[in-house]
């Protein structure tokens, strides 16, 4: 049997055993770990941890290759469904979220920290646009106002090439700096988000910016979790996976109270923009899973420091006995 | 661009998906239930009560929606034009014989809500009442209005030239209580008032009721299902 650099990491498809097990649905996927399945008498209990490929092209592929498996014993007798629908969830979660984020390691790796913080810049410009386009548009803020709105743009946009320097330096010490101006920035973010969101009209007319102030989340939530493991502190890191993937939860929960409890704004969404809300909705539903796999890859971290970088890259999906 | 929950789909939209018994009861009010009017041509009057038989009215949204239109093109307001008048229009005439007032911009399903807090008001008083107490939905106070009104503009002429008003009242009071709302009575006076109302308004009232009825109907569906697609986001 080939095995990986490391003995203690394998590839998936060479531990058949372990394929058949999730294709009769014995074993299941939550986020990044396979475990027993509910009622088998080890319900729950840890069979490895999984990593995927860090290049988004082949993290796709193993993902499709996988699914194809899972769907396998979808289409046969045996096994328990919903725990293979339940693997098979969070699979279709994985795919979705590794092309919204470009990449499913992005809180473990250098270069999906490097990714994060190029797509984070793109959603920031894009913010600022908007906001200028508003504010020229409306007349309804002056020069003042306008002043501070590019400040805070500037400082976001230092706090973010700092953090990148930093990071690449190894410079610890000024990356615990950042820390709390990263956990401002995502607070804010967040709090702007938790604003809109009890408001049907609101989730409608500012869309676009929700969608925009969402994706900052996310990446500013992935952003901080890779500042806190630079920074030797995994337990932080994870705790702001899990924390933005509850938050993500959370926003879904009461935009769909607002806007399941208002007719009147019901009544006037075209079935254009309904599908780009639902969209919005599921993206952020979906994305949860991946969350769930990068919080379970830093406890594997947690748990066995350094094992993580011990990963050899791969092109298949790698598991980690537990 | 097409909405996800309207507020005001065309007559023929919200026919062609209605509930067989709410149909009927627009198409007895249009035949007169099955008597036929002056105004109503006797092909029609056959093909609908044709397609009721058969329970299949959802077949002829056209030819209902046409009638509607053409008995508000018969109310005073719209005096001369047989063609029938845009549906709005009908709307419209009658908010305003009820005595509401419609603004300019109130689409149909506004002015719908006028028009129904005014037969409320004016045919079922203790209506908002059992609403309240959670004892009675909008549609069934609605059908149990129309159910009193459409009786009433099939016998006024006869009860009217033997008993007068009050006596249409009593007839019409104890052919449409029903057991559904054994606190409700149609309210005699504003019966009174309907019987005065003139021969299009006795047939456009209960009739824009009747699609205000249904057209919430649809309004509920719509709304479950954007609902149930908004849910399987979570």
């Amino acid at each position: 049997m080939p095995v990986t650099v490391d003995a203690l990491w394998r590839a998936l498809p060479d531990l058949p055993d372990v394929l058949a097990r999730i294709r009769s649905g014995d074993y299941t996927l939550h986020g990044g770990v396979i475990r027993h399945a509910a009622g088998t008498g080890k319900g729950g209990q840890i069979v490895g941890h999984l990593k995927f490929p860090s290049d988004a092209f082949q993290a796709q592929e193993s993902i499709q290759r996988l699914q194809s498996v899972v769907q396998e014993g979808l289409g046969s007798l045996q096994g328990g469904i919903s725990q293979l629908q339940q693997s098979m969830n969070v699979l279709q979660g994985l795919q979705v979220a590794n092309l919204a984020l470009s990449g499913l390691n992005l809180a473990v790796s250098a270069a999906g920290f490097v990714i994060v913080c190029k797509k984070l810049d793109k959603v920031s410009a894009q913010i600022q646009a908007q906001s200028q386009g508003i504010a020229q548009t409306l007349h309804l803020v002056g020069e003042a106002h306008e002043r501070s709105l590019l400040g805070d743009e500037a400082k976001f946009r230092s706090l973010l090439l700092s953090a990148k320097q930093f990071c690449e330096q190894g410079d610890v010490e000024h990356l615990k700096f950042l820390i709390p101006t990263f956990h401002q920035e995502y607070q804010f973010t967040k709090l702007v988000l938790e604003r809109h969101a009890p408001i049907a009209g609101s989730n409608i007319g500012s869309f676009g910016e929700i969608v925009l102030l969402q994706d900052r989340l996310i990446n500013m939530g992935l952003m901080l979790s890779h500042v806190q493991m630079s920074a030797g502190a995994p337990k932080y890191g994870q705790e702001c996976l899990v924390g933005l993937a509850d938050d993500i939860s959370a926003l879904n929960k009461r935009r769909f109270e607002a806007l399941s409890g208002d007719r009147d704004v019901a009544s006037q969404i075209t079935i254009d923009h309904f599908s780009n809300v639902t969209s919005f909705l599921e993206r952020g539903k979906k994305i949860v899973p991946a969350l769930s796999y990068e919080a379970d890859l830093i406890e594997l971290e947690i748990a066995h420091p350094g094992e993580l970088k011990r990963a050899p890259e791969s092109k298949e999906i790698l598991v980690l006995a537990g | 661009m097409e909405l996800v929950v309207p507020r005001c789909r065309s007559l023929t939209d919200l026919f062609s998906q209605a509930a067989s018994s709410d149909l009927e009861v627009l198409a007895d009010l249009i035949t007169d239930n099955g008597k036929g009017r002056v105004a109503l041509d006797s092909g029609v009057k056959a093909i609908i009560l044709k397609r009721r038989e058969k329970g299949d009215l959802k077949s002829i949204p056209d030819v209902l929606e046409a009638e509607i239109r053409a008995f508000g093109g018969n109310s005073w307001a719209n005096l001369g034009r047989p063609e029938g008048v845009d549906y709005k229009e009908v709307v419209i005439d009658v908010a305003k014989k009820l005595d509401g007032k419609p603004f300019a911009n109130d689409d149909i399903f506004a002015l719908e809500n006028i028009v129904i807090t005014k037969a409320i008001d004016k045919y079922a008083p203790d209506g908002v009442k059992a609403m309240a107490a959670g004892g009675v939905a909008l549609s069934d106070l609605l059908g149990h209005i129309v159910q009193g009104l459409v009786a009433a503009s099939g016998v006024v002429t006869g009860v009217v030239a033997s008993a007068g008003v009050t006596g249409v009242a009593e007839v019409i009071g104890t052919r449409v209580a029903t057991v559904l709302f054994p606190p409700l009575a149609l309210a005699g006076v504003g019966l009174a008032a309907f019987q005065a109302a003139g021969p299009a308004f006795r047939i456009t009232i209960p009739a824009v009721l009747q699609v205000a009825k249904i057209r919430r109907t649809r309004f509920d569906a719509d709304f479950s299902a954007y609902t149930e697609g908004l849910r399987a986001c979570l």
